[in-house]
């Protein structure tokens, strides 16, 4: 893998840390993911994927280290970081007395867009989401399949260059977890900058460009999937993964030991 | 804050706000249906209710015989119209008891008092409505131009009983008058005049509509109230547990909208609702009054004036209070996780809002300039005044710049609990953790704020009943029974009892040489600095009566020389320093100090400590003691710092005011109040003037107290413990 260009990186943590009272949720987290890159973030339950994520949408502060977002620090550029940003997660529920066409104008203006942006942009998407049928009927009217996609058009309609998904595809039938994962690799093909996290092995496997493996908040490997796999003497990506978070137990990671720099692999 | 991006979110929340129907229910329909069904209901069942009263044969159980004029009244009564009669029945039932052969002028007549047993059965058992006793001798009186007792008995909680008593007294009027004229053909050389000395007569010359907005002032401004309450509750719940609940508090936070941005919109939204929903009410209720006072006979003329003007005014008023409501209500509703967590958080809110209103029942509540700053009291207040006198324009504004302030400060608030992460977020922290009653952190067993509360309300409690009755028994015993064996003991008892680490609860380190430093010279100069402060301001506040002074130095025993000095000392002195402090700035304090700031905590405690005084003249003056000592105590993270502040503060305002007290002879009080050139100033609450020179060095040395407090420990962190709270899980 080549060093990224410093022109490419849209997102990137540098040391990126969160604490709270009585447990660290994310400790000293490096990474850069670059314009048409997807970076997969792995781990089990509670291993810190959701806590980096929001600190990159701005939603948690960082207790130290710095996330950026397209060169906007989220700490003391939240607007202009989030302006840059689609998110989507299990969390983001859509309104349930507003229909589609509703919510992507009212997002579309909270992004300060033009109203006749808004509607071309929403027009576009209502076409290439397939949602004219389900696009002004209320949210709670729709099915989870129908709202996914009202969901993935509302992370879109600014047309933002980088996307930050948390576990996407969780609780959705194949048809609309495949779904996701096509729209993910477009945004790639469009040159947008994607981080998401997930726990399915397949997903990571078939879209991520790069991987990083997390646990019990700490940053134990960082590589492509071969890399990874090369490193762990694994077959799958699956059992690398779960040979890593064995692993991690208990490996010291320092903030200077060069096995948790993902970056620079 | 970028208006054109609050805007957004403003009329997004309105329009999703309109589309739910629970609210539009509650905000329109329910007033709309609400007033006339009350107003015209109650209206048509009273005067069913009153023509059934008045259609009612009226039984009367005579005592005595009947006298024969007596029935001729009645004769002549059946002859009148069927509407003017007075429609009494006259009987003589079998187990009637013997008459008292004489009765005398006075009302308490042992004869009457043995009827009364027998008169409440006939009564309960409905045999009759009123009973009529006739002494034996009464016509043989009457004869010889003397007065005869005739006694009605009648029970007033029974509305037939009270209904046939006026009849009957009437009926007595008219035989009286019959007599009289008798009486007066045997006299032509006596007028009229001489047998009625004085026409009595009495008339309500209230304005028409004073006495229906008497009627109206009482219960409308009331549910009002509680219908702009109601109209913010569902927006409020709504637009912050229930969109946690939902889940779409997070979509929301990844855009690009700044914290305040979003609190404004919300906020406008819940209060649009409450004045929609509070201006339904009034029209509603307008209208409904409207339609009664149509159909009230002319005779009465009662009117109520809940005119234009008047809703207008009153409009005017909700305004500041529904921003009042709207911003407590999300404050709080803001920590829950979900609309069924949200509803227990705000319950006590709703009690804390209805005692004011229903305070405007007690008699005498007036609006005036007290009344004018207690929050939701002086709404209510001033809208029954509206209904019932002309508008008093100093008296609106005034209620309209403090409520203006409580919703400015309760916004405050609001904006502060929203810009923080966790609690928008809904994670963990915030109320959860506020109610459980001991957690561990760090190994560390430690107090809460549930825990606090409870025992500072089961502390009041218990000084408020058990305290004043051992104190009733014996004043010096009575307090050290007080002191240390309810509250002392308790408290330590508690402490054991759930395993919390009593060095931390009790703050149990010693201060730093300054500390101590500090707290001396902080003891001995606070209470001429502090209470001639607190007096100044307690007389512009609310003015303490004479009467209460002296049940004071009575209950301190100032002015009883028969107590020696030490003796008050130790009891009023070292023993509440020592009892109260392991009480407040031990235990209580202990489960506040993680979760609230430096400020808010020191403010709490002391708020506590005032309410614990019991009584709202000593609410003040504790509460202002207790924030230095407070301070003291959390600066220096010593309680004995906090004692003996405490302890100095009480010793020296004690002797003070007792020496100066003992020195006026209650003989001589005219000679020399406290007059002598002491070091001591004149003690405040005597309301002597105080002497300039001598307080300025007080005010320097307090002064220089607090800074060698503040340089002592200005090494420790800010908040103390305040890291400690869990704040939200990852």
């Amino acid at each position: 893998m080549t060093e990224p260009k410093e022109s490419d990186i849209l997102l990137e943590a540098v040391g990126l840390r969160k604490e709270y009272p009585r447990v660290v949720a994310l400790d000293h987290l490096d990474l850069a993911v670059r314009a048409g890159e997807v970076v997969g973030l792995l781990g089990p339950n509670g291993a810190g994927k959701t806590t980096a994520l929001r600190m990159f949408a701005s939603i948690l502060t960082p207790t130290s280290g710095r996330a950026v977002v397209c060169g906007f620090d989220t700490s003391t550029d939240a607007l202009k970081a989030k302006q840059q940003l689609g998110f989507l997660s299990g969390d983001t529920a859509l309104y349930k007395r507003m229909s589609p066409r509703e919510t992507l104008r009212y997002f579309g203006r909270l992004h300060d867009m033009e109203d006749a942006l808004i509607e071309s942009r929403s027009a576009a998407l209502i076409e290439r989401l397939d949602m004219g049928d389900f696009a002004d009927r209320h949210c709670e009217t729709l099915s989870t399949g129908q709202q996914q996609k009202a969901n993935i058009a509302r992370t879109l309609v600014h047309d933002p260059p980088v996307l930050i998904l948390d576990e996407p595809t969780v609780s959705l039938d194949i048809v609309t977890g495949s779904f996701i994962l096509e729209t993910i690799r477009r945004a790639r093909a469009e040159g947008k900058a994607v981080l998401f996290s997930t726990h399915i092995m397949s997903e990571a496997e078939y879209l991520c460009d790069r991987i990083v493996v997390i646990h019990k908040g700490r940053v134990c490997a960082a590589g492509t999937r071969d890399e990874l796999r090369a490193r762990t003497g694994a077959v799958s990506l699956a059992e690398a993964f779960l040979q890593l978070v064995g692993e991690t137990v208990d490996i010291d990671t320092s903030s200077d030991n060069p096995e948790i720099s993902c970056v620079g692999e | 804050m970028r208006w054109r991006i609050a805007l957004t979110i403003f009329r997004k929340e309105l329009l999703e706000t309109v589309r739910d129907r629970r609210t539009l229910v509650v905000m329109l329909i329910l007033p709309v249906v609400l007033y006339p069904l009350l107003l015209i209901g109650f209206t048509q069942v009273a005067s069913h209710q009153v023509s059934q009263l008045y259609a009612m044969e009226g039984l009367v159980a005579v005592v005595g015989e009947i006298p024969e004029a007596l029935t001729e009244e009645l004769a002549a009564d059946a002859e009148k119209p069927a509407a003017d009669q007075l429609n009494l029945k006259l009987l003589q039932l079998e187990q009637s008891p013997q008459a008292p052969a004489t009765l005398g002028d006075d009302a308490e007549d042992p004869e009457i008092g043995a009827l009364t047993g027998w008169a409440h059965d006939v009564l309960k058992n409905a045999q009759a409505h009123a009973i009529l006793v006739i002494a034996g001798d009464s016509e043989e009186r009457l004869e010889r131009e003397d007065t005869s007792t005739i006694v009605i008995l009648y029970d007033n909680t029974i509305d037939e009983s009270r209904a046939v008593s006026d009849r009957l007294f009437t009926l007595l009027q008219s035989y009286r008058k019959k007599v009289v004229l008798e009486r007066l053909a045997k006299h032509p050389d006596l007028g009229e005049g001489f047998f009625l000395p004085l026409r009595i007569s009495d008339e309500n010359i209230a304005l028409p509509y004073k006495r229906g907005g008497y009627l109206a002032g009482r219960v409308l401004p009331m549910i009002l109230i509680m219908m702009v309450l109601l109209g913010a509750f569902y927006p409020a719940v709504d637009l912050t547990a229930g969109e946690k609940e939902r889940g779409t508090m997070q979509t929301l936070l990844t855009a690009p909208a700044q914290a305040l941005e979003i609190i404004f919109g919300k906020f406008m939204t819940v209060f649009c609702v409450s004045m929609a929903s509070a201006m339904a009410n009034l029209v509603s209720m307008a209208a409904a009054f409207a339609w009664v006072a149509r159909d009230l006979p002319g005779e009465s003329e009662i009117a109520f004036r809940i005119d234009a003007g008047t809703i207008g005014m009153v409009f005017l008023q909700l305004i500041p209070i529904a921003l009042l409501f709207a911003a407590l209500m999300m404050a709080v509703a803001v920590f829950a996780r979900s609309y069924k967590e949200a509803q227990n958080y705000l319950t006590p809110v709703y009690m804390l809002i209805i005692i004011p209103v229903t305070m405007v029942a007690l008699p005498g509540v007036k609006l005036v300039g007290f009344t004018a700053g207690v929050p939701v009291l002086n709404i209510v207040l001033l809208m029954r005044d509206l209904m019932t006198e002309p508008p008093r324009p100093e008296m609106m504004t005034l209620v309209l710049i403090a409520n203006v302030g409580y919703s400015v400060l309760a916004l405050v608030v609001a904006v502060r609990i929203f810009t923080t992460e966790q609690i928008l977020l809904g994670g963990n922290g915030g109320f959860g953790d506020i109610f459980r009653m001991r957690p561990t952190i760090g190994g560390v067993r430690r107090a809460t704020p549930m825990l606090s509360v409870s025992v500072f309300c089961i502390a009041l409690v218990v000084l408020l009943y058990l305290g004043t009755m051992v104190q009733e028994a014996n004043l010096i015993w009575g307090m050290v029974v007080t002191q240390w064996g309810l509250l002392l003991a308790p408290v330590l008892v508690l402490v054991m009892a759930l395993k919390l680490d009593a060095r931390e609860t009790f703050m149990l380190r010693m201060p730093s040489l300054w500390g101590w430093v500090a707290a001396i010279i902080l003891g001995l100069t606070s209470w001429a600095v502090l209470g001639t402060f607190t007096s100044w301001l307690q007389n512009l506040v609310l003015p303490v009566p004479a009467a209460f002074e002296q049940m004071m130095e009575k209950a301190l025993g100032l002015t009883d020389a028969d107590y020696p000095d030490p003796l008050l000392l130790l009891v009023f002195s070292v023993s509440p320093g020592i009892c109260e402090e392991f009480l407040f700035r031990g235990l209580i304090m202990a489960g506040l100090r993680p979760v609230l700031k430096r400020w808010s905590t020191i403010l709490l405690v002391s708020l506590m400590f005032g309410i614990f005084h019991i009584s709202i003249y000593r609410i003040l003056p504790a509460m202002i003691v207790g924030i230095v000592v407070t301070l003291v105590a959390y600066q220096t993270r010593s309680i004995w710092a906090g004692v003996l502040l405490h302890v100095i503060h009480n010793a020296t305002l004690l002797m003070v005011s007792r020496h100066s007290m003992l020195k006026q002879a209650p003989a001589d009080v005219h000679v020399q109040p406290v007059d002598t050139p002491s070091f001591f100033l004149p003690v405040p609450w005597q309301g002597t003037e105080v002497r300039w020179p001598v307080m300025s060095i007080y005010i320097v040395l307090f002064a220089a107290g607090l800074i060698v407090l503040m340089l002592a420990t200005r090494d420790q962190p800010e908040d103390l413990d305040i890291a400690a709270v869990p704040a939200e899980s990852p």
